[in-house]
C-alpha cells in the first residue's frame, strides 16, 4: 500500500515514520528545500542560523519520544534552561527558579501554583494523548464516561477547581498566587502566543494551564531543528522517502476516495492513503478539489479561526550585551514584559490593527547552547513578538516593518543596552511572510488559534478532530487537529495512527 | 397574622428575589419577615419619582426572563403586574437609516436585507436554532445547579438527565451549544452573519452587566437569554412592566403580604447573629435583635458573608472563595426627564421604532473600543447604550406630553484609575459622555432634558448596596455560574453556615429580573426542611 505524507514538518515526519514502520510505502512531499517546516533551522543571515520558527521544545511528549524510539536515532534531551525575567528595576529581575523566587517572596505562591498544575497533569495528559473518543449513547459513551471518572478521581475539590481555572483569565488565576504583576505577565505570555487573547481574556488560564501541564523539565538538545534531524533519521530508517521541493497542487479523488496527488510541477503520484500535515484549512480548502466535500463539512473548516497576534524576529548579533539587571546571568530564555496591563494593551493594539505600543517578547538565544549557529563569539537571538496585528501583506510596508522592529528593539534594549549596535543582520517575519513561506493559513504558528472551543472535539471540528476526513483515505496530522499546536509531535502521531488503522 | 415573632425565616433585603423567596415560604405556611434597608422595597427593581411628576425606573428597566412558574405561583397578574411588550429593537446609525428589528419577521428581513441579503435569510434560522437551545438551557435555569462532584444518586440522576437532554439536541445543535458555551459573542455571530450593523446590536446581550467585551471568550452563551424570553411567551418574560420595574416588586410584595409576609422598610440589618455555627437571627443597625429559625440573605455573597457575617464564622477555604468572587461593576445608568421625544436622524419623527429598546451599538469595533477604554480605568468616551422610553409604553410614567428615558450605559468601570471613590468627581462628566453620545444620533436631545439622574457603579453600591456596582451580584462568567456560584459550598442556596441561606442573584442561576434564585432558594428550603 502506498502512503503519501504532505509536508515534512514535525507532524508530517512523525506520521511518515509511523506509516513506514507499519509497512506502507511512504513518501513525504516537502515543498521546501529542506524538511522541518516551522521547526526547520535556517540560515537567516549569512553565517547565522536559528533553530526553528518554534524555538522551544520542552512540550515534546515523552510518550511520543518513546513511540518513535527517537533516542535511538540521535535525539538527545537536556534540562530545559530556566526562564529569566528582566526588569528595569534590578531587584525585580528574576529567574523562574526556586532560589530567585524565595528572594522575591513569591516562592510560596509559585510553588502552590505549580503544585496545583502537577495535580492536574495526569488527567490533562490522558485527554491530550488519546484520540478524541466518539460521543454517543450506550456503549459509545464509555470512553467519555471513563474520562469523567478520571476527572472525578481527582477528588471533588481539585476537580471543581480545575473546572473553574479552565475558564478563568490567566491574570485572575495568576493573581491568586503571585503578587508581582511583572512576574504574572511573564508567565502568561507564552500562552497568549498562538491564541487570540490578552491576559484578561476569559479562558486564557485554560490555555496557559494546558501549556504548563504539557511542558516537561527537558528539551531537545539543539532545539526543534535537532528534533527534525532525528525524525528524518527515524522515517528513513523505516523506509520512508523524503522528496524535497515537491509542492502539492491538488488532491486527486475518485468518487469520494483518495487516488493520489498532483504536484505543482505537474507530476502525479498515486496513493491509497494521504496524510496532510498542512493546517486543516490549507488542506481541506486549498488541496481538496472544490465540491468534493459537502457544504456543512466545508463550513466547519471555514470557521476555524487562525488570527495571528505575533511575529517572529531573528537577530544576528556580533556580541551579546549583558543583562543590565542581572549581569551575573547569561540566560538562554527571557521574557521581556512590563505588566499584565501592558500585555493587555498590546493585545488591544493589534486587535484594532495598530502596532503595539509595547510589544512583549518571548526570547531565546540558541547560540548559547547550540554550537555552530553563529561565528565564534557571535550570537543568534530568536523572539516571538506579541501584539502584532494580522494585516494583509500590502499593509506591511518597509516603514511599518521598521517601526515594529524599532519598538521590539526598544523593549529588548531596556535590559540589554547596546543590543542595537551589535546587530549584524535581522529577519522579521510577520504573519503574511509566515503564510507565504510555510503555507500556514493566516501565518498561524499553531495551525489554528488555541481557544477552548477550538480544542478537543473542536479542533478543528467534530468531523475532523480524530484525524479522519469525509474523504476516504485522507487524514490530517497537524497542530490544527486535536490535541494542539506547538512542538509536541502528538497531532502527527494521532493522525498517522488514524491512517494506519484505516487499512 | 401576627406582626410579631417567632419567625421561621427572616429575609435580609427586600429586592425582587428576597420578596419571591419570602412569598413562596409564606405560601407554604411559614412565618416570614422581610427587612429592607431603604424606604421602598424592590432593591434594584424600583420606580421612584426622583423629579416631580416623572417616574424613573431607576436601575433595572426591563423584565428579563421572569420565570413563568413564579408568575403563576405568586399570581402576579392578580396582584397588579402587567407586562407591555417592547415592540422592536432599534439601532440608529450616524448615517443611513439604521436597523430596526420588528416582531414581524418579514419587516425584519427587509430591514436586514438593506445590509446583507444572506444575513436576512439566515436570521430566522438563527432564531429557530437559538429557540431550540434556549429550551435546553431552561433545564439549568429552572432547577438547582447540577453538582458534578456529588455522588448522591439524586445528583447523578440530574447529571444523567442533563446529559440525556444534551444528546437529544442532536449532533448539529449540540455542536452549536458547545460553541455558544465557549466562544465570544462576536466570533459566534461571525459564523452566522456578515453585516456589522446586525452583529453589533446582537452581540450586546453578551456583555450586559459583565466586565467583558464582545470579543471576550465566554460571552456567546448570553445570546440565548434573548431567545429564552420568547419561548416563555413573548408577553410574559420580556418586556416593560406597567409602572416600571417598581411595579414588579410591588406585585411580588403584594402577593407576599397576602400570604402573610411582614415587610419592614427602613430596617437596615447590621449583622447576622450566630450561636456556634448556627445563624439565629439578625441585629438591626438600631440595635434591635430579631431571632428566627433561618436567615435568608438576598444580598450579594460578599455583603452577606464578609459584611453581615464576618470571616471568623466561615471555613477558611470558603472565605477565600468569597473573597475571590469577582464583582467588577461595569455599567451605569442615566435617567432623563424629557420635555419632548428624541428625534433620531436615522428615522426622523415619532414612530414605532421608539417603542422598543434603542441600542447605540453601530459596530463590533465600537463596542470593543468602549471596553478597551474601561480596562484602563476610564468610562467609555463613546459607550454602548441601551435606551428605553417607558412613558411611550405607559403614559403614567410622566406628565402628559412629557417623557422619561432610561439609559443603561456600558462601560462604566467601578475601578476607575483614581479609585472607585473618585466617581463623585467624574459622575457628571460620565453623564455628559452619555448624553453627548446619544445626541450625536438624536440632535436636540440636550435641549429637551428637564432633569438628569446619573448613577455610576459607585452610586449603585452606595445607594442600592450592590457590591462594586455589579448589577448581577457578581460577574456572570463561566467560572462563576452553576455549581461555582458563588462557591461550590453555597451553590445550592444552603451555605456552610447552618440556618443561613442565599436567595439573591449571587446564587444560581444569577442576575436579571427573573426571580429564579429567590424561587429556587425557597423551594430548596422547603424540601430540605430548612424552615
Amino acid at each position: 500500500m502506498k502512503a503519501i505524507v504532505i509536508g515534512g514538518g514535525q507532524h508530517g515526519l512523525a506520521a511518515a515514520a509511523l506509516l513506514a514502520r507499519e509497512g506502507l510505502t511512504t513518501t513525504v512531499l516537502e515543498a521546501g528545500s529542506k524538511p522541518g517546516g516551522l521547526c526547520r533551522g535556517r540560515e537567516f543571515v549569512t553565517g547565522y542560523r536559528h533553530t526553528g520558527i518554534h524555538h522551544d521544545s520542552d512540550a515534546l511528549r515523552p510518550s511520543a519520544i518513546a513511540a518513535l524510539a527517537l533516542e535511538e536515532h540521535g535525539l538527545r534531551l537536556r534540562p530545559a534552561p530556566p526562564v529569566f525575567v528582566p526588569s528595569p528595576e534590578p531587584e525585580r529581575a528574576l529567574q523562574l527558579v526556586a532560589s530567585d523566587l524565595v528572594r522575591r517572596q513569591e516562592a510560596t505562591g509559585f510553588t502552590a501554583w505549580r503544585a496545583s498544575i502537577d495535580g492536574w497533569r495526569q488527567v490533562i495528559g490522558s485527554v491530550l494523548d488519546a484520540p478524541v473518543p466518539p460521543l454517543g449513547v450506550g456503549e459509545a459513551a464509555w470512553p467519555v464516561l471513563k474520562r469523567a471518572v478520571e476527572l472525578r478521581m481527582l477528588g471533588a475539590e481539585r476537580m471543581i477547581e480545575l473546572l473553574r481555572v479552565g475558564v478563568a483569565s490567566a491574570e485572575d488565576w495568576l493573581a491568586e498566587h503571585l503578587a508581582e504583576p511583572h512576574l504574572r505577565a511573564a508567565i502568561a505570555l507564552p500562552a497568549l502566543i498562538g491564541s487570540y487573547m490578552g491576559p484578561r481574556s476569559p479562558h486564557s488560564a485554560g490555555v496557559l494551564l494546558l501549556r504548563e501541564a504539557l511542558s516537561t523539565p527537558n528539551e531537545v538538545e539543539g532545539g526543534p531543528a535537532a528534533l527534525i534531524d532525528a525524525l528524518v533519521r527515524v522515517a528513513e530508517h523505516h523506509g520512508a522517502t523524503i522528496r524535497l521541493g515537491k509542492q502539492v497542487r491538488t488532491l486527486q479523488l475518485d468518487t469520494g476516495r483518495i487516488k493520489g496527488v498532483e504536484l505543482v510541477d505537474g507530476e502525479v503520484l498515486e496513493a491509497d492513503v494521504v496524510v496532510s500535515s498542512l493546517d486543516p484549512r490549507a488542506t481541506m480548502l486549498g488541496l481538496v478539489p472544490p465540491g468534493a466535500i459537502c457544504v456543512p463539512e466545508e463550513d466547519e473548516i471555514r470557521r476555524v479561526r487562525c488570527r495571528s497576534t505575533s511575529a517572529k524576529l531573528h537577530l544576528a548579533l556580533s556580541r551579546l550585551p549583558p543583562s543590565a539587571s542581572r549581569p551575573d546571568l547569561s540566560p538562554e530564555r527571557w521574557r521581556v514584559v512590563r505588566s499584565p496591563r501592558h500585555l493587555e494593551q498590546a493585545f488591544d493594539d493589534q486587535k484594532h490593527g495598530r502596532l503595539p505600543r509595547t510589544p512583549a517578547l518571548d526570547v531565546r538565544v540558541p547560540s548559547l547552547s547550540v554550537p555552530g549557529l553563529a561565528p565564534e563569539g557571535h550570537h543568534v537571538l530568536s523572539a516571538h513578538v506579541f501584539g502584532v496585528p494580522a494585516r494583509d501583506a500590502d499593509a506591511w510596508t518597509e516603514q511599518e516593518r521598521q517601526a515594529l522592529l524599532d519598538r521590539a528593539l526598544a523593549e529588548l534594549e531596556v535590559d540589554r543596552p547596546g543590543l542595537r549596535d551589535a546587530i549584524v543582520g535581522h529577519e522579521l517575519l510577520v504573519a503574511p511572510d509566515l503564510e507565504q513561506r510555510f503555507g500556514t493559513t493566516g501565518g498561524h504558528l499553531m495551525h489554528g488559534e488555541h481557544a477552548l472551543d477550538q480544542l478537543w472535539v473542536g479542533r478543528p471540528g467534530p468531523t475532523y478532530c480524530r484525524g479522519r476526513t469525509p474523504i476516504t483515505g485522507l487524514f490530517l496530522a497537524s497542530g490544527g487537529v486535536h490535541p494542539m499546536g506547538g512542538v509536541s509531535l502528538m497531532a502527527g502521531l494521532l493522525g498517522g495512527r488514524a491512517a494506519a488503522e484505516s487499512r | 397574622m401576627s406582626q410579631q415573632g417567632p419567625w421561621d425565616a427572616i429575609v435580609v433585603g427586600g429586592g425582587h428575589n428576597g420578596l419571591v423567596c419570602a412569598a413562596l415560604l409564606a405560601k407554604a405556611g411559614r412565618k416570614v419577615l422581610v427587612l429592607e434597608r431603604r424606604h421602598v422595597v424592590g432593591g434594584a427593581a424600583v420606580t421612584e419619582e426622583i423629579y416631580p411628576g416623572f417616574k424613573y425606573t431607576v436601575c433595572s428597566y426591563v423584565v428579563s426572563l421572569l420565570r413563568p412558574w413564579i408568575w403563576r405561583e405568586l399570581e402576579l397578574a392578580r396582584f397588579g403586574l402587567e407586562l407591555l411588550p417592547l415592540e422592536c429593537s432599534f439601532t440608529p446609525h450616524l448615517e443611513g437609516s439604521g436597523l430596526c428589528r420588528w416582531p414581524d419577521p418579514d419587516l425584519t428581513r427587509q430591514e436586514i436585507a438593506r445590509f446583507s441579503a444572506t444575513d436576512a435569510e439566515r436570521y430566522p434560522e438563527f432564531g429557530r436554532t437559538m429557540g431550540r437551545l434556549a429550551r435546553f438551557a431552561r433545564h439549568f435555569i429552572d432547577a438547582q445547579a447540577p453538582d458534578p462532584a456529588s455522588i448522591w444518586p439524586r445528583d447523578l440522576a440530574q447529571l444523567a438527565s442533563l446529559g440525556q437532554a444534551a444528546l437529544e439536541l442532536g449532533d448539529a445543535d449540540l455542536e452549536i451549544q458547545r460553541k455558544l458555551t465557549l466562544m465570544s459573542a462576536a466570533d459566534l455571530l461571525d459564523e452566522w452573519f456578515e453585516s456589522d450593523a446586525l452583529k453589533a446590536p446582537m452581540s450586546c446581550s453578551g456583555i450586559i452587566g459583565t466586565f467583558l467585551g464582545v470579543r471576550s471568550p465566554g460571552t456567546a452563551y448570553v445570546l440565548l437569554h434573548h431567545y429564552m424570553g420568547e419561548i416563555d411567551g413573548a408577553s410574559r418574560a420580556w418586556g416593560f412592566a406597567r409602572g416600571g420595574n417598581g411595579a414588579v416588586s410591588e406585585a411580588i410584595a403584594a402577593s407576599a403580604r397576602h400570604h402573610g409576609v411582614v415587610i419592614r422598610t427602613e430596617a437596615p440589618v447590621a449583622k447576622i447573629k450566630m450561636s456556634g455555627n448556627q445563624a439565629t437571627g439578625v441585629v438591626l443597625e438600631s440595635g434591635e435583635e430579631i431571632t428566627a429559625r433561618a436567615v435568608v440573605s438576598g444580598l450579594d455573597p460578599r455583603a452577606t458573608f464578609l459584611r453581615l457575617l464576618g470571616e471568623q464564622h466561615l471555613p477558611p477555604e470558603f472565605a477565600k472563595r468569597i473573597q475571590r468572587y469577582k464583582f467588577r461593576g461595569s455599567s451605569g445608568k442615566v435617567n432623563l426627564a424629557l420635555d419632548r421625544l428624541p428625534d433620531f436622524t436615522s428615522r426622523p419623527g415619532i414612530g414605532p421604532h421608539l417603542r422598543g429598546d434603542i441600542a447605540i451599538a453601530p459596530s463590533i469595533d465600537y463596542l470593543e473600543r468602549a471596553y478597551d477604554e474601561a480596562k484602563d480605568g476610564r468610562f467609555s468616551s463613546r459607550p454602548y447604550l441601551n435606551v428605553v422610553i417607558p412613558s411611550l409604553l405607559d403614559p403614567t410614567m410622566a406628565p402628559e406630553g412629557k417623557h422619561v428615558m432610561s439609559i443603561f450605559v456600558q462601560y462604566a468601570p467601578y475601578e476607575l484609575a483614581d479609585g472607585p471613590q473618585s466617581w463623585p468627581q467624574h459622575r457628571e462628566a460620565f453623564g455628559d459622555a452619555v448624553v453627548d453620545t446619544l445626541a450625536e444620533y438624536a440632535p436636540g436631545l440636550k435641549e429637551a432634558i428637564l432633569h438628569r439622574q446619573v448613577l455610576s457603579p459607585w452610586d449603585l453600591e452606595q445607594e442600592f448596596g450592590l457590591t462594586e456596582g455589579n448589577i448581577f451580584h457578581g460577574e456572570l462568567t463561566l467560572d462563576q455560574i452553576l455549581f461555582q456560584r458563588p462557591a461550590p459550598a453555597a451553590a445550592r442556596y444552603k451555605t456552610p453556615v447552618r440556618g443561613l441561606w442565599l436567595c439573591g442573584s449571587g446564587a444560581h442561576p444569577g442576575g436579571g429580573v427573573m426571580g429564579a434564585p429567590g424561587g429556587l432558594c425557597a423551594k430548596t428550603m422547603l424540601q430540605q426542611a430548612g424552615v
